[in-house]
């Protein structure tokens, strides 16, 4: 019931945050979107918790071994609806429709922070009350998992290909990181809990960074980065920093978390095909991070930002160190679990 | 227990700034400096400090694992905060609100991931 109310009531901020530009009818239109939707998906999480209850007469999702009842259609059958509505809210495929929408007409400074902050922390609800609540029932929802992880990382991956608003592309780049962080979901293991960590934390600096230059761009499409480079040098400098972690290029914080990620599902039993499925989807990811790179250093373009503070300029150097450091020694994060 | 309590004073705080200060910069320097105290508070906490000692019959109880993710969840929303609050106050004329739903998400937040659900 706790994690019912944490998650919903996460969401009542993020539908005015999305509304809140009201002159704009997109934002409007995203805000209605994802209140809507989401509301259809709290009905099957709450769906999901009666049946769940049903079977086991507790809202208690640590089973008492005394008092567990065996797995049954009814425990099942909860368990998958409250698997399919955290899927909605973290936006895997084939329960990402909203996203594109709802990142793309929401104002930019508040999809950087819905796409980052707000999607991790659902993932650690989501790993927490699956670990804690279904660890037995692991054989039944595995499945389940390794299916909507790789369509995740097919849906995500390919279409960001095709995109050519930068926003846009980084909302479907957020439904691709999605399905690599569900694949700690699914090896469960230590190595996985750790990865998530590492993760999150790679994932939001960097994703908070590219919003951040983003949201001071007036042109949102790969043009408006276009002669970037020569213009600013510092910032495309650190973008690319950011990008190349994105794209899980060694030395940097987000090789290192698909590294851990890709580990942990290895060590799974029956799990090499989702390895190698997912490293190949990292490989396409490159395509569309390196677009932006392409349109900085080797295109021409007019200035097509507000203007960058010095300010602005060092905390994005901050932020690109702090993802170089974590690519170099991850034990300053995760030595602080054993702290 | 440090964070969320807190966080869900800072949400209060955030709401009366929009009335009580007339600057955009200083309602976003109380921001910045609150997510800092938030910091500071949950680092404490994974260091075995506790500000609030609340009998919540085991219903929110936090482990290593979550103090950890909520600092990432800080840092990452501190640099959001250092580049971007300028960006927040250019969407409405109610930017303080935005801050103080920010920290209200905190708060759900802290309850979304505790140790044990009930």
């Amino acid at each position: 019931m706790i994690l019912f109310l944490g998650i919903e009531i996460i969401s009542i901020p993020l539908y005015i945050l999305t509304g809140s530009d009201k002159r704009n009818l997109k934002s409007n239109e995203a805000s209605l979107k994802y209140f809507l939707l989401g509301v259809f998906s709290t009905g099957l999480m709450l769906m999901g918790i009666a049946l769940v209850y049903g079977a086991r007469g507790t809202f208690i999702t640590v089973p008492d071994p005394l008092v567990t009842a065996a797995p049954n259609t009814l425990l099942i059958t909860g368990m998958s609806l409250l698997l399919f509505s955290m899927a909605f809210k973290v936006s895997a495929a084939p329960f990402h429709f909203w996203t594109p929408d709802v990142y793309d007409g929401a104002p930019t400074v508040f999809t950087s922070f819905m796409a980052t902050i707000v999607k991790a922390a659902v993932f650690i609800a989501f790993i927490r009350l699956f670990d804690d609540a279904f660890e037995g029932l692991q054989p039944q929802w595995r499945l389940w998992i390794a299916v909507i992880t790789a369509i995740t990382l097919f849906v995500g991956n390919i279409t960001a290909v095709f995109q050519q608003s930068v926003k846009r592309m980084l909302a479907y780049s957020s439904i691709a990181q999605a399905g690599f962080m569900l694949l700690s979901l699914y090896a469960m293991n230590t190595e996985a809990k750790e990865g998530l960590l590492i993760y999150a934390a790679a994932y939001c600096l960097a994703t908070i960074g590219i919003f951040a230059v983003l949201a001071k761009m007036n042109d949102y499409t790969f043009d408006g980065f276009n002669g970037l480079a020569r213009r600013e040098p510092l910032i495309a400098a650190t973008l690319t920093i950011l990008l190349l972690s994105l794209a899980g290029i060694p030395l940097t914080a987000g090789f290192l978390a698909k590294f851990y990620m890709l580990k942990a599902t290895i060590a799974t039993p029956n799990s090499l095909w989702l390895v190698i499925f997912a490293v190949l989807m990292a490989a396409v990811s490159v395509y569309y991070y390196f677009r932006v790179i392409q349109a900085m250093y080797f295109k021409e373009g007019n200035d097509a930002t507000t203007g960058f503070s010095p300010f602005f300029k060092w905390t994005m150097v901050l932020m690109a160190s702090l993802v170089i450091l974590l690519g170099l020694f991850p034990d300053l994060l995760l030595n602080w679990l054993y702290f | 227990m440090n964070a969320l309590i807190i966080s869900a004073i800072l949400g209060v705080v955030m709401m009366f700034s929009g009335i009580l200060l007339k600057q955009k910069t200083a309602v976003r320097n109380v921001a910045i400096g609150g997510i800092i105290i938030l910091l500071l508070a949950n680092i404490l906490e994974m260091g075995g400090t506790v500000f609030f000692t609340i009998d919540s019959r085991g219903m929110i109880a936090f482990d290593q694992f979550a103090l950890l993710f909520n600092t990432i969840v800080f840092v990452s929303t501190l640099l959001y905060l250092l580049l971007s609050a300028k960006e927040i106050e250019k969407v409405g004329v109610n930017y303080a609100d935005y801050f103080a739903l920010i920290f209200s998400f905190f708060v759900e937040l802290h309850l979304s991931h505790p140790l044990n659900h009930y």
